[in-house]
């Protein structure tokens, strides 16, 4: 549905965010995962035609993004990283307004959509109050709402779970869940697990650059038999860090789990089940090490 | 640890944009205060810009400015914590209460007196600018600069300093002090209007006013140039006292806000946790219920209404604007302005005025231009980047909104904005014309005038404000922008370039008056207004095309994808039809203002005159004929705004010698001449450049010789000009004088270059001076430069007005829809008279044989009566003092205020809509200066269209002194001798003002030189004091011998000296013969001053006893005064009021003496039946007294 093709940005300063981007992106949730600075929010304003990259092609479902933006705007749902809103207006007004914006000028259009969101969204009970008080949860909620207005083919969630507590974290996923494999979602993320849970598909931008790309199962079934743990004192880190090619480090109990990529089992290491983060991780690490 | 605390808040405010935008700003405004020759501080000529006073009063002026920054620092120490949620970690700290408060409060302290040194600084830098009047600028003095700095710039911000620390904590928000802030300044602004109107109330606001001014303004009140030039304003008596009155409550603020100051966060309230309690189970509940999306979503209609886009986001904007709480700051900033200015405004001579409908309409309009302008400045940044600011900008920018559905409606937000405070403004000008007594609201007038003109410069600052902002990297920056393009505007007006068709939203003033409405002006402005509307879509295109979307904030950025994407048809026809308008429209505004007017910069109008004095000056004391006669048939066509003359003059060689060459001036820039012959004469030189020509006789005019001139002159108005509207012929009323339509013989000094600056630049002498007294040559022309004539005049004007000329009335007839009036002079007048048409209304009484009129507009007549009252007191003093008065019909003809003063022709006598028709003096407390004014002009009839001097020194004292004079005695028939002590103090206050002022040298009476402060105030203050001392008789007796001897006298002209002889022939003593000395051949001044008194009970009387000063000073031109003896008999008084005030008059006077008194301390005692509250010395201030304010005092004040 979504084509991506030698897609590189540089900023006016100099800086590289995308570096000959290639991705073909079908229906369905698609997992972008990468770190900060990668490029992802880069990315996704550039599909979102909030940007225009120094090169490349997007096309989606047959049109050319960058030639005819208005036209992908109709199709679009955009919830950005961070997002404001004005002050002094409630949930619905703001909503309404979206609509608006969107193109549902018709009121009764308008009034049906904007309700049935609210009511999905759980914002019902609040509607008239003003956004600038809702928690965490209950924004990113009126966020994906005003995604939706229009019934859009093209959904793009930047960073949607940064800064919500686990709970909220879990109900926020059950909702893009929701959404249906109709339509192109593209969920950027540097949290593994919202990937791991949500995407068939996913890609792993770094560096401005497409590191890995495909069905996280297939992923993870390239690391098997190659991932080892053990568990050191904290001060013995660096040590296995010289002699060995650690994927990640974490603490346990005051010791730290060390994680380590080889063909061959290390003395003094257990295997572990490898998952999506290791995979992740394994491949970032590599990243590191060409640079 | 205080010290510590105040370097943080010093170094943290360093780092601020705020810091270094208050320093640039307060440096301009220094250096704008010196460098700019427009601004004068004071006013007066003689006064260096970087003088001590001038320094002195730019830095207190400066301060109360300051207070709006101040704020910034001193508050924000304070609010920051708690605004940037720092507190609780500040506060965990060991820091005392004590320790926090004060080293906040002198760390922004030291931040505001440390950017005040730009104030200075600016000052110093502008006075070195080369463009600066090298005359203006004295000695740099490092101290000139710093003592202000210190005595009213460190203490004022210590004092505002700590006010608005205590204020800061105790509202704990910036924008609640930004609003007290405000409402301080214009409070303050209010109660000094005031107060300085009130001369009772002066030394209290000079002890209790915080910023100092009213100390600075008392302590300098008497010194003369020099003295402000060379003196720092020094700390003592009242200044010390008031100076330190501010600390101290500075002192007690900062204890305020020490008291009010908590470390501890106040627990929430109650209620507010109730309120959270309710908040958080609610959230719960809803999250206890897991979403589900589905269904199909209703997806939008394939063509979008971006019409209803449009609308919405309309509304949005609108309602967010409205909301905001800025705007009711500014509204409120706005109206307390209009306020001020609309009820301390002030007719002539410090009257009130009536609220006519122009007059109220301009003091609005003009009160608001500035507020537009930062308005459209401020909310264009607010708006262009509100989405960005609120991080809104991705959402809204991936709609299919079009871009001009974003621009278009922020305009129109910015617009009504606008809209809404002109509306409040308009309602403040009738709220004030209700509580006024106007006669007629104008609600029209408003909508027109003020609310349609001012919508159009409104949007047209709005767009330019959102283009700027839509364009510019960042919101600063684009303020920046807007404030540099404002500043370029006020340069360039100052360089005196006016064509508005490159200044933008510049466009023709549309001067406003009851009588004429907007008139024909409004077509330049309508014309301007439109090109630049059209000029403003063009913009609105550029904005639209180039609107900053989503991340693409690089001008490069959006380049491109302009080019990627295209412009789109609509934007394309729009800018091309907005174009074509703008170049349609400009066409005719270049039509009008370059080919059928003349324009010119006003550096090109210097020059003209410049190189018109260099070229033809030198003929000025050719001998040429003198006109006997004028005869002139004026066609006037006011809806053609056209007056067609033909005219005959009757020339006569009065001189002993022949005469080959007759010089004519063709007199003003508009006339034109279809012809100008003169009997015997050829034209042999005709320079069109400076209407300048030369006729040869065929035969040299002989001595008393005669010759005919004729002439058809035309003066046709049409369009409009780019500046200074043609205001003497509109369709409503007409007054042109004969300057303007008829040609002068010979070449004179009217119409020269004046200015000091200017002739320097020019490269011509700085002034220009008068003939020295003993010149006698300079006997043959008189001070006007103009002959004594009979005239015979026919004005023909539309049937519906009013035609009038000075003459008595022979005919008066309506044919054809025109209206012809003939007037013929009985008795010779100066060859300087005004022609009037207009619709009026018309009282009139008969006085003797003398039929008095008041042509007046409708409903103006609040003061007619008046008018004709103080023309028959005038008549009936002149006529029994002076002599026969000369015609047999007394005019006074409203015009419009365009200008505003009143003249005196030959028995007409126009008088501004602006003066005196709306004064309102009818109040028991008020003066009469209405009746003062009608006196003087009439006065006038005799002492100008009687007798007139020689145009040398001293030729205004035949004039002016005299009209003065008379003035003086018809008010004091009128009121008595006790209520003259107002007239006298208003006389006396401006002649030693105006000495203050004075650039070349004070002159005596007997030699002044059109030093008007001289001539008029001196003039009838001094005249009144030889009447006082002499008695009124006899110097009546000598002024009617005096015109008897000198009637409609021609060349040689009488000299200041044949005059002053003529009242020396009156003198019976040598006292006398020496107070003539004393008053009109030299600067003598006095100064009188009670210094105690008691008073206490004797059997059933009260005795009193005065102790007083006097001192007598000489001065010399420069100011520099000598003590000299003083003998001289002068009142002491017992009163039960202060001399002057409220209602003080003939009832309040216990006993007033004439005693001798001599220099230095005197005591005198007086016994009364009455108890007396005041006493005096010199209570009426018949004397010219350095100090007028102390002569009269409360029983035991000091």
């Amino acid at each position: 549905m979504l084509e991506i093709k030698s897609l590189s940005h540089t900023y006016p300063n100099g800086t590289q965010a995308l570096d000959d981007v290639n991705l073909s992106i079908p229906r369905g949730m698609y997992g972008l995962l990468g770190p900060n600075g990668a490029g992802k929010s880069t990315l996704m304003r550039t599909i979102a035609t909030l940007q225009t990259p120094s090169e490349g092609s997007i096309v989606f479902d047959g049109l050319d993004v960058l030639a005819e933006p208005d036209k992908l705007r109709r199709r679009l749902g955009y919830l950005p990283q961070d997002f404001g809103v004005y002050p002094r207006v409630s949930a619905y007004q703001m909503l309404d307004h979206m609509a608006v914006l969107k193109g549902i000028t018709a009121k009764g259009d308008r009034k049906a959509v904007v309700e049935t969101l609210l009511e999905q969204t759980n914002l019902w009970a609040v509607r008239n109050k003003s956004i600038a008080g809702f928690s965490g949860g209950m924004r990113q909620r009126f966020g994906i709402a005003q995604a939706l207005i229009g019934d859009p083919d093209l959904i793009i969630v930047d960073e949607p779970t940064a800064g919500l507590d686990p709970e909220e974290r879990n109900r926020f996923l059950n909702l893009l869940a929701g959404i249906g494999d109709e339509k192109v979602v593209i969920l950027s993320t540097h949290i593994v697990d919202d990937v791991a849970d949500l995407c068939p598909l996913m890609a792993v931008l770094a560096g401005g650059r497409v590191q890995l790309e495909g069905k996280p199962s297939d992923l993870i079934a390239q690391t098997r038999g190659k991932v080892w743990k053990t568990t050191v004192e904290h001060d013995a880190v660096e040590a296995v860090r010289e002699s060995h090619d650690v994927i990640s480090t974490r603490l346990f109990a005051g010791k730290t789990i060390v994680h380590v990529l080889s063909d061959t089992q290390p003395a003094g290491y257990e295997p572990v089940e490898g998952g999506l983060e290791d995979v992740y991780f394994a491949t970032l690490s590599q990243l590191r090490r060409a640079a | 640890m205080i010290g510590k605390i105040a370097a943080f808040e010093l170094r943290y405010h360093l780092k601020s944009p705020t810091f270094w935008v208050s320093l640039f700003l307060f440096f301009l405004l220094g250096y704008g205060l010196t460098a700019s020759d427009s601004v004068q501080i004071g006013g007066l000529g003689a006064v260096k810009e970087n003088s001590p006073y001038s320094l002195a009063i730019l830095t207190g002026a400066a301060s109360i400015f300051y207070l709006l920054v101040v704020t910034a620092f001193v508050a924000n120490g304070i609010i920051r914590d708690d605004a940037s949620g720092f507190a609780p970690m500040v506060r965990a700290t060991p820091v005392t209460k004590t320790q926090m408060v004060l080293g906040r409060f002198t760390g922004g302290f030291l931040v505001a007196a440390l950017g005040f040194l730009a104030v200075p600084l600016g000052a110093f830098v502008g006075s070195l600018m080369p463009w600066v009047d090298p005359e203006m600028v004295g000695p740099q003095v490092a101290s000139y600069y710093l003592w202000p700095y210190l005595t009213h710039g460190v203490v004022n911000i210590f004092f505002a300093s700590a006010l608005l620390f205590a204020l800061a904590t105790i509202t704990r928000s910036m924008m609640w002090s930004y609003v007290a802030v405000v409402a301080l300044v214009v409070g303050y602004l209010v109660v000094t209007t005031v107060i300085s109107g009130n001369p009772e109330l002066q030394p209290t606001y000079a002890r209790f006013e915080p910023l100092g001014m009213g100390s600075l303004s008392e302590t300098v009140r008497y010194w003369t140039p020099f003295e402000m030039n060379t003196r720092l304003v020094p700390l003592e008596g009242k200044m010390l006292f008031n100076r330190l009155f501010s600390l101290g409550l500075g002192v007690l603020f900062v204890a305020i806000a020490w008291w009010r100051f908590s470390m501890s966060e106040k627990p929430a309230s109650k209620r507010r946790v109730r309120k959270l309690a309710k908040k958080k189970a609610r959230e719960e509940k809803i999250a206890a219920i897991p979403p589900t999306l589905g269904g199909s979503g209703i997806a939008a209609p394939e063509t979008i209404s971006h019409a209803a886009q449009f609308m919405a986001r309309t509304r949005l904007e609108i309602r967010q604007i409205l909301k905001s709480p800025g705007l009711s700051v500014l509204v409120l900033l706005a109206l307390g302005f209009t306020a001020t200015s609309l009820w301390g405004n002030q007719s002539l001579y410090g009257t009130a005025a009536y609220p006519t409908v122009a007059n109220t309409i301009d003091q609005v309009r003009g009160n608001f231009q500035i507020f537009i302008l930062i308005i459209a400045a401020f909310y264009g940044g607010e708006l262009v980047w509100r989405e960005r600011d609120n991080k809104l900008n991705e959402i809204v920018d991936s709609a299919p909104v079009p871009a001009w559905a974003m621009t278009i409606p922020k305009i129109i937000a910015v617009f009504l904005v606008i809209m809404l405070v002109n509306v409040a403004g308009m309602l403040m000008g009738l709220f004030y014309q209700a509580t006024s007594g106007a006669n007629e609201f104008g609600i029209a007038q408003y909508v027109g005038w003020f609310i349609l003109p001012s919508a159009i410069d409104g949007a047209l600052i709005a767009v330019l404000a959102v283009v700027i902002q839509a364009l510019s990297p960042n919101k600063y920056a684009g303020w920046g922008i807007i404030l540099a393009w404002f500043l370029a505007t006020i340069v360039v007006a100052n360089m005196g370039y006016s064509n508005p068709l490159y200044i933008y939203a510049d466009s023709p003033s549309v001067p406003l008056s009851d009588m004429v409405g907007v008139g024909p002006y409004i077509l330049g402005a309508f014309t301007l207004q439109a090109y630049w509307t059209a000029f403003a879509v063009f913009l609105a295109v550029v904005a639209h095309v180039l609107w900053p979307r989503g991340g693409d904030l690089a001008l490069r950025q959006r380049l491109r994808r302009v080019r990627n994407n295209g412009i789109g048809k609509g934007p394309m026809a729009t800018a091309a039809v907005a174009l074509v308008a703008m170049a349609g429209l400009g066409a005719f505004t270049h039509y009008n203002i370059k080919v059928l007017n003349e324009y010119r910069t006003s550096d090109e109008t210097e020059k003209l005159m410049a190189d018109f004095e260099k070229k033809y000056l030198k003929y000025e004391d050719l001998v040429q004929p003198i006109v006997t006669d004028v005869k002139l048939d004026a066609e006037l066509f006011p809806d053609e705004r056209k007056l067609v003359v033909n005219g005959r003059f009757d020339l006569e060689n009065d001189s002993d010698q022949p005469i080959r060459d007759l010089h004519v001036r063709e007199g003003g820039l508009d006339v034109e001449y279809d012809r100008i012959d003169i009997d015997g004469a050829k034209l042999v030189s005709n320079d069109e450049e400076y209407g300048y020509r030369i006729y040869r006789f065929e035969q040299p005019l002989a001595p008393g010789a005669k010759t005919v001139m004729n002439f058809t002159s035309r003066i046709d108005y049409e369009g409009f000009r780019a500046s200074g509207p043609a205001t003497s012929i509109t369709p409503d009323t007409t007054f042109v004088n004969n300057r303007a339509f008829s040609p002068a013989i010979g070449m004179d000094r009217s119409g020269l270059l004046d200015d000091r600056q200017a002739r320097r630049r020019q490269g011509l002498p700085p002034e220009l001076r008068p003939a020295k007294l003993e010149d006698m040559s300079a006997t043959r022309k008189n001070a006007l430069a103009i002959d004594w004539v009979n005239s015979d005049i026919t004005l023909t004007t539309d049937a519906d007005q009013v035609p009038i000329a000075p003459g008595n009335k022979v005919s008066d007839m309506v044919k054809d829809g025109r209206r012809t009036a003939r007037f013929v002079s009985p008795a010779p007048i100066l060859h300087f008279f005004s022609i009037q048409s207009g619709d009026y209304e018309i009282a009139e009484r008969q006085h003797g044989d003398i039929k008095l009129q008041v042509y007046y507009h409708e409903g103006h007549d609040w003061n007619v009566e008046r008018m004709l009252d103080a023309m028959e007191d005038s008549l009936d003093y002149y006529e029994a003092n002076f002599g026969d008065y000369q015609f047999d019909y007394a005019r006074i003809i409203e015009f419009p205020r365009y200008a505003t003063f009143a003249q005196a022709f030959a028995g007409t006598m126009p008088y501004s809509e602006g003066i005196g028709f709306t004064s309102r003096v009818d109040g028991p407390e008020d003066t009469d200066f209405i009746t003062y004014v009608v006196a003087h002009e009439l006065g006038h009839q005799y002492w100008a269209h009687q007798v007139i001097g020689a145009g040398m020194q001293g030729d205004a004292l035949t004039t002016e002194t005299m009209a003065s004079y008379s003035a003086l005695m018809v008010m004091k028939n009128r009121l008595g001798d006790d209520q003259m002590r107002r007239f006298l103090k208003y006389e006396l206050d401006r002649y030693l003002r105006g000495r203050k002022g004075e650039a070349i040298e004070e002159l005596p009476l007997v030699r002044m030189e059109n030093q008007a402060y001289i001539h008029y105030r001196k003039g009838g203050h001094v005249w009144a004091l030889l009447a006082h001392r002499m008695g009124e008789d006899r110097v009546n007796r000598a002024l009617s011998r005096f015109i008897d001897k000198w009637k409609f006298k021609g060349a040689p002209y009488h000299r200041s000296v044949d005059f002053v002889n003529e009242l020396k022939a009156e003198a019976t003593s040598e006292a006398e013969r020496k107070l003539i000395e004393d008053l009109l051949e030299k600067i003598v001044l006095y100064d009188f001053k009670v210094t105690g008194s008691k008073t206490e009970r004797d059997g059933d009387k009260w005795r009193t006893s005065v102790t007083v000063e006097a001192a007598k000073f000489e001065a010399d031109g420069k100011g520099k005064e000598t003590k000299v003896a003083l003998a001289e008999p002068v009142e002491i008084g017992l009163f039960t009021a202060r001399p002057g005030f409220g209602t003080f008059g003939k009832d309040d006077v216990i006993l007033l003496d004439e005693r001798a008194v001599k220099d230095g301390k005197a005591t005198f005692e007086f016994v009364s039946e009455k108890k007396p509250t005041y006493v005096g010395i010199d209570p009426y201030n018949r004397y010219i007294d350095r100090n007028s304010d102390d002569n009269a005092k409360m029983i035991g004040e000091e």
